[in-house]
């Protein structure tokens, strides 16, 4: 490896900058250029006073004269020096004889990385901490930090102390010597500088490659729970920033200067009063806000832009979600119009958005509406530089017609066709299928394009951007893992809305309360706090206590049921396996089937597991299989356009949620197929189109089928480990379940029935549920042993298991106690027992 | 003995793995004088060039100039009024005038920002050269003021 890694910083071109910059003609040029500023604007002053005043002698006053001239000579003089110094000489031309520029040189050099000098890939910045680094990367770490000051800001964001740091890294100054995985980190820069499209390895690039490498560094990252990529990001945000900083710095740039807009463009285009009255100008909005950056969506918007040029059908349908950023894709449109970035057929026009609800606000009919309507599209028809936008579309094509609602697709399909009419309507996935798929002639003379949600990456970049925005409006700090935890709150927690809509809206809310709470700094905590009370979900918690719950998984169920070893190890076992990312886990949290005869506790299990895991039994969305015996019932299930499916809107709105699928057996075959993919994928479509995540559920299934062969095998003491064998081999052989079907499952558990050792227990458990109630009126339940073993008697049948004694326990317990409570028998104080003979009340005994 | 054609052969293994093991030289060392000249009298003077080109694109682009010649004798803000169906004389010249007095209207209001334009275009023109002949005597004019103020002060 050694000698395919050629490095040798003093050869560098880049070297000799580093030198020159130390020596006098340029070292500290900055401050010498400031001082003879002053010098003269002092001087010039003094001068000006003199001359005006004839209060010093002529000879004084030329003598300041001519100060003022040296000084603000040298001042320009070292002006230009600092500039020659950082244009020029801090960046070499870098060129291969025969090969033309330097953007695709450090392709070439990662290649063949031996056949090249490294160093001269490196910034001005980085070579200079490398030259006093000695090739090590603690100390290059150290000189990095030190000599940028503009790294703070990514230190101050993860909210860790610059100082601290550099106090750390001091101590190792002395001791540390040049580190093996120097190369590594060279190597690395240049990939990342590489990635980046960056010419030379600039201080973020390398920053990024220590995080990777440099074992303080990495320490540093893992006490403070930061990951690299959380180093990565911060470094594109600081370098986006000081890009856009000196971009507009550039005055003189086309791109800069365009922006001013033109005085007589909008005279070859017709008035529109019209459409003024009832229209939101898009492109003013654009230009007030003076030109807000778009991320994501780059394809879309390209599209947008082909469609509208086109000869024929250029009308736009937009279709997403609300709030996966398909007005944002408008605004990037009417500002590439409004600077001539896009094509000729779109460039410099208004793009202006129809205000239908404040049209229908202001007429009393609908035949108002539409003689309105029909004068405001003449008007853009005439005006000629218009596109026309028209958000929700779907609210105003083949609806009923009542008050407050409008039907446009009669009055508007004529223009639709004409090519001077351009128009983009916003609608969703849902209005689609139900209104506009309705109306087939309209739907034609559109062009549809499907918007997805943005990623997450660049939800974050949004959130970046939207972040210092909002820290000058509500005068805090947003700190980065704070804005990392919106993201992976979002993502896991709240599904049923698209990003960006909804992380942009959790940071404001957060905001919000870090405002009423009068503290300086927006935490991950507050932003799990507000997340809890969206949702209901204690994130944040359940990050610290899943460990914990994990490792106890098998008590804590136990607290709640009775026998069943092997079952609740199996599924403890399994979910530790998945949760510890120990096994590649594509579908959800985990799958389990569970089978065994009615009443052994294999629903308790689920609701257990509920409780114990998502925090509340609320949290388990059931399902009655039986319910779905036909395929029919598969729409029920996952929707349509005309009704919500049953199942996939509970999770979309639930996701963090056990899902219990009661007699699974009695499901229609392909329903059983549906759930293939979501046990396998943790995926589903549902009928509109919208994906589902399984992600963050735990499914259960529940069976009774071959419950025979199980008390079977109870009766003729069969080995347990035999019984499941027997018992797929049953399922197989009769066809209840297909062989793939119980593969998808991380675990089959077979289900005991119960011994009347074990109903005693569960007596014990269902009483001391009583004891606890009634403890509240301060009255006290004595259970006696007899009492719980006449319960048992009563309860027990291996068929039924413990289903039967709740009634049993309700009949015979809870009714007596109620009725001596509401009689005002039982007071205060008493102590109670209930006699097992004859079910009668003992008190005070 | 190697016969003629593996001596060549053996000439380009060697060449090649020689050349293989070489280290590329991808960046020029130049003395820092001739940098300076080359950035005082070809680099910055190619930023001012362009610079100013933007500038004189822009004069135009705010202007309009290109659009309104174009659309020189076109009615202000598109109002024209159709000629009637019927056949009706005094109505047709009505509207003819109507028309008409659009279209001077919009050629009016068009030539005189042209003209505004043109003004503004020959500004930049003056401001650019002499911001580019100021750049490339800079030199000199720092020079003469250090003189300059040297004799003043003595």
């Amino acid at each position: 490896m050694a000698s395919e890694f050629y490095f040798n910083l003093k050869e560098a071109a880049i070297y000799r900058a580093v030198k020159w910059e130390r020596i006098p003609p340029f070292s500290f040029i900055r401050f010498k250029k400031n001082l003879f500023f002053i010098l003269f604007i002092f001087t010039f002053l003094i001068f000006l006073y003199s001359f005006l005043t004839d209060n010093f002698s002529q000879r004084l006053n030329s003598r300041f004269l001519g100060l003022s001239i040296i000084f603000s000579v040298l001042s320009i003089f070292l002006g230009v020096k600092e500039s020659f110094l950082n244009s020029k000489l801090k960046n070499p031309r870098l060129r291969l004889p025969g090969f033309g520029g330097q953007a695709k040189l450090i392709d070439e050099a990662l290649k063949t990385p031996e056949k090249y000098n490294l160093s001269e890939f490196l910034s001005f910045e980085v070579a200079k901490a490398i030259r006093k680094s000695g090739n090590s990367s603690t100390n290059l770490f150290y000189y990095l930090i030190r000599d940028n000051p503009e790294l703070k800001f990514i230190f101050n964001r993860t909210l860790l102390s610059i100082k601290e740091i550099k106090k750390t890294l001091e101590a190792n100054l002395k001791t540390a010597v040049s580190s093996e995985d120097f190369q590594n980190i060279i190597l690395e820069s240049l990939k990342i500088a590489q990635e980046k499209g960056h010419l030379r390895v600039e201080v973020g690039d390398m920053i990024t490659a220590l995080s990777k490498y440099d074992l303080i560094f990495k320490k540093i990252l893992i006490t403070s729970n930061l990951k690299v990529q959380d180093i990565e990001n911060l470094t594109w945000w600081l370098e986006d920033l000081k890009e856009r900083v000196e971009e507009n710095k550039k005055f003189w740039e086309w791109k800069n200067l365009i922006k001013k807009g033109s005085l007589a463009k909008e005279w070859t285009a017709g008035y529109t009063i019209n459409l003024d009255k009832f229209s939101i100008d898009l492109s003013e909005i654009v230009k007030k806000q003076k030109f807000p950056e778009i991320i994501g969506h780059q394809e879309e918007i390209g599209s947008m832009e082909r469609i509208l040029a086109q000869r024929e059908i250029n009308n736009v349908l937009i279709i997403g979600e609300p709030g996966s950023g398909r007005k944002s894709m408008i605004y990037a449109l009417a500002s590439k119009s409004i600077l001539g970035e896009s094509l000729p057929e779109v460039n410099f026009k208004r793009v202006v958005q129809l205000d239908l609800p404040a049209l229908l606000a202001q007429v009393s009919s609908h035949e108002e509406a539409e003689s309105i309507l029909d004068t405001i599209f003449r008007e853009v028809i005439s005006a000629g530089n218009i596109i026309l936008v028209i958000d929700e579309f779907h609210n105003f094509v083949g609806q009923e017609l009542r008050p407050g609602t409008l039907d446009i697709s009669g009055i508007i399909s004529p223009y639709l066709a004409l090519p001077k009419f351009q128009i983009v309507a916003i609608a969703t996935f849902d209005g689609l299928h139900k209104y506009i798929e309705q109306n087939p002639s309209i739907l034609s003379l559109f062009e549809k394009v499907e918007v997805a949600e943005i990623s997450e990456r660049e939800t974050l970049i949004l959130l970046e951007d939207l972040a210092l925005r909002l820290e000058a409006k509500y005068k805090k700090f947003i700190s980065y893992p704070a804005l990392r935890d919106i993201i992976n709150y979002c993502a896991k927690y709240i599904p049923a809305i698209s990003f960006p809509e909804k992380a942009m809206n959790l940071l404001d809310e957060v905001m919000i309360y870090v405002s009423q709470l009068k503290e300086k700094m927006v935490l991950p905590a507050d932003v799990a706090k507000i997340v809890f009370e969206k949702t209901k979900i204690p994130v944040g918690e359940i990050e610290i206590k899943e460990r914990e719950i994990l490792l106890n998984l098998e008590n804590l169920i136990h607290q709640k049921i009775i026998n069943q070893e092997e079952a609740v190890k199996e599924v403890s076992a399994a979910l530790r396996r998945a949760r510890a990312e120990v096994t590649i886990q594509k579908g959800p949290m985990g799958c389990f089937l569970f089978l065994g005869p009615t009443g052994v506790g294999k629903t308790e299990t689920s609701k257990a597991l509920a409780e114990i895991y998502f925090g509340s039994e609320e949290r388990m969305i059931t399902l009655d299989m039986s319910e779905f015996q036909n395929v029919s019932d598969i729409q029920r299930l996952i929707g349509s356009p005309q009704e919500e499916g049953l199942f996939t809107t509970q999770v979309r709105e639930k996701p963090f949620s056990l899902i219990l699928l009661d007699e699974i057996e009695k499901a229609h075959p392909n329903i059983l197929n549906l759930f293939l993919q979501v046990l396998d994928e943790g995926r589903l479509t549902d009928g509109l189109g919208r994906k589902v995540d399984f992600k963050n559920s735990i499914i259960i299934a529940t069976s009774n089928a071959g419950y025979q062969i199980i008390l079977e095998a109870l009766k003729l003491k069969t080995e347990w480990s035999q019984v499941k064998e027997k018992l797929l081999d049953y399922l197989f052989e009769k066809a209840i379940f297909r062989p793939e079907f119980i593969n998808r499952f991380d675990a089959v558990v077979v289900f005991r029935p119960l011994t009347k050792e074990n109903l005693l227990s569960i007596a014990e458990l269902l009483l001391q549920k009583i004891k606890k109630n009634v403890d509240g009126k301060d009255i006290e339940f004595i259970i006696s042993p007899a009492l719980k073993e006449k319960i048992a008697e009563l309860s027990y049948d291996p068929t039924f298991g413990a289903r039967e004694m709740r009634r049993v326990i309700q009949d015979k317990v809870e009714n007596i106690l109620a009725h001596a409570l509401l009689s005002g028998e039982l007071k205060r104080g008493n102590r109670v027992q209930i006699d097992p003979e004859d079910f009668k009340l003992k008190i005070n005994p | 003995m190697l016969g003629r054609t593996e001596k060549v052969r053996l000439f380009i293994f060697l060449w090649y793995n020689k050349k293989s093991f070489m280290v590329i030289e991808i960046s020029q060392r130049q003395n820092i004088f001739f940098q300076w000249i080359s950035w005082q009298f070809f680099d910055v003077p190619k930023n001012i060039f362009i610079g100013w080109k933007n500038f004189l694109k822009f004069g135009l682009n705010y202007f309009s100039v290109p659009l309104l010649l174009k659309t020189l004798f076109s009615p202000w803000r598109r109002y024209t009024w159709p000629y009637p169906k019927a056949f009706d004389i005094g109505k047709h010249f009505e509207i003819f005038f109507s028309n008409l007095i659009s279209r001077i209207l919009g050629f009016v209001l068009r030539v005189f920002l042209i003209f505004f334009g043109l003004l503004v275009e020959i500004f930049i023109i003056f401001a650019g050269f002499i911001v580019l002949l100021g750049w490339l005597v800079l030199p000199i004019l720092l020079i003469f003021g250090i003189y300059h103020g040297f004799r003043i002060l003595f």
